[in-house]
């Protein structure tokens, strides 16, 4: 059988011997599990002394691993194939998750779907993120080369979120030639 | 060393002017003198000796000379003979405006690197493997920068938020760069 949430995939066998494993929690320890596991989503940021203190009543350590691991891929997967909350809690009956567990994890996806979407999207592949632009105005007055030049020069500095700067110079007529260009883009990234 | 010059006559006059106009291209960071092309009439190390003195000539010419008699004076000047003189004042007539704007941008990049060209391209992302549908657009920048006589390539990507902030950072400074020129 073909799941959306899994990209109209079989659902992974991993994935259906774990659901045996999700059943075994109540709905609220569910739902306080959803929420942490989709903090750690969107910040990376899990409490594993809180999740242990929720779950290890019920649960064997590798049991914790695996229902995190299980929750994270039902969340991360549906909201990168965009199933709405609805769909989502249709297949994962479908899978054999009792219907309060999914009432559960489908309250907290559907209340963070757009937010948990932002967060995929930023973190997907980029060469190149520019941080900060940094640029002073010289005015050239003569030089070696040419006696009486009286024109600007600008020097720009990109900085990337990763730290690495660039610097150059880049004289006023080519200069004004990259700012019209670049406006040209926008534009047309604009109309997209 | 100007009177090297001499052995532009050499030369018959169609290649002489040739010759001028080949050591200008080199000077503007194009295709420059070939030696093949002057092998007839010249031999290997008047070549070089003709050509050293030439580009030392227009240099110093092109750097103060603003019309076509102050370039020929100050020819006569530097030692060469009339003849050559004018052939010389002609073709830094004809292409002041390009050698001055190469003045210029050798001028603005004395110190570091500088930028030569650049190759913008705009993409629209479709898809990840973070997310299935992304449907935004991106803008690919290719810096061409010169640094010590060689040239290196650096590709930023910028969303368009990101193309915003260097389009306002940069209209801001094209602001004081038009003050400038008014």
């Amino acid at each position: 059988m073909k799941f959306r949430f899994c990209g109209d995939l079989d659902c992974p066998d991993w994935l259906l011997a774990e659901i045996s494993t999700l059943s075994k929690l109540t709905s609220i320890k569910m739902k306080q599990l959803c929420g942490e596991v989709l903090k750690d989503l969107l910040t990376g940021d899990l409490n594993y002394e809180q999740v242990e203190k929720w779950t290890s009543a019920r649960y064997e350590e590798s049991d914790i691993k695996a229902a995190v691991a299980a929750l994270a891929f039902i969340m991360s997967s549906a909201a990168k194939f965009n199933v709405d909350s609805d769909s989502l809690g249709n297949e994962l009956q479908q899978l054999g998750l009792p219907k309060e567990n999914v009432g559960s994890l489908c309250k907290v996806y559907s209340e963070s779907l757009v937010q948990l979407q932002d967060s995929l999207k930023g973190r997907s592949l980029r060469v190149y993120k520019l941080d900060s632009v940094d640029w002073r105005v010289d005015y050239i007055l003569s030089s070696s080369s040419l006696q009486d030049i009286n024109e600007p020069s600008v020097q720009l500095k990109l900085t990337s979120t990763a730290g690495d700067s660039l610097a150059f110079s880049v004289d006023g007529d080519q200069f004004r030639v990259l700012l019209k260009d670049l406006k040209q883009a926008r534009q047309l990234m604009e109309n997209l | 060393m100007a009177t090297d010059l001499e052995l532009l006559q050499k030369l018959e006059p169609n290649d002489s002017r040739k010759f001028v106009h080949a050591a200008i291209n080199g000077l503007c960071e194009k295709d420059g003198l070939h030696y093949e092309e002057y092998s007839n009439s010249l031999s290997l190390s008047e070549y070089s000796k003709l050509k050293q003195s030439l580009i030392s000539t227009i240099r110093q010419t092109a750097r103060q000379g603003t019309d076509k008699k102050d370039f020929l004076d100050s020819l006569v000047k530097l030692g060469a003979p009339q003849d050559v003189g004018g052939v010389i004042a002609e073709s830094l007539w004809v292409r002041r405006d390009e050698i001055r704007a190469q003045f210029i941008r050798d001028s603005a990049s004395f110190s570091h690197s500088s930028l030569g060209d650049y190759d913008i391209r705009t993409k629209l992302v479709l898809s990840s493997d973070k997310l299935g549908s992304i449907q935004e657009p991106l803008l690919s920048l290719d810096l061409r920068l010169h640094e010590g006589g060689k040239e290196r390539v650096e590709s930023l990507e910028l969303s368009k938020d990101e193309l915003d902030k260097l389009v306002t950072s940069l209209e801001a400074a094209n602001k004081v760069v038009l003050q400038l020129r008014t």
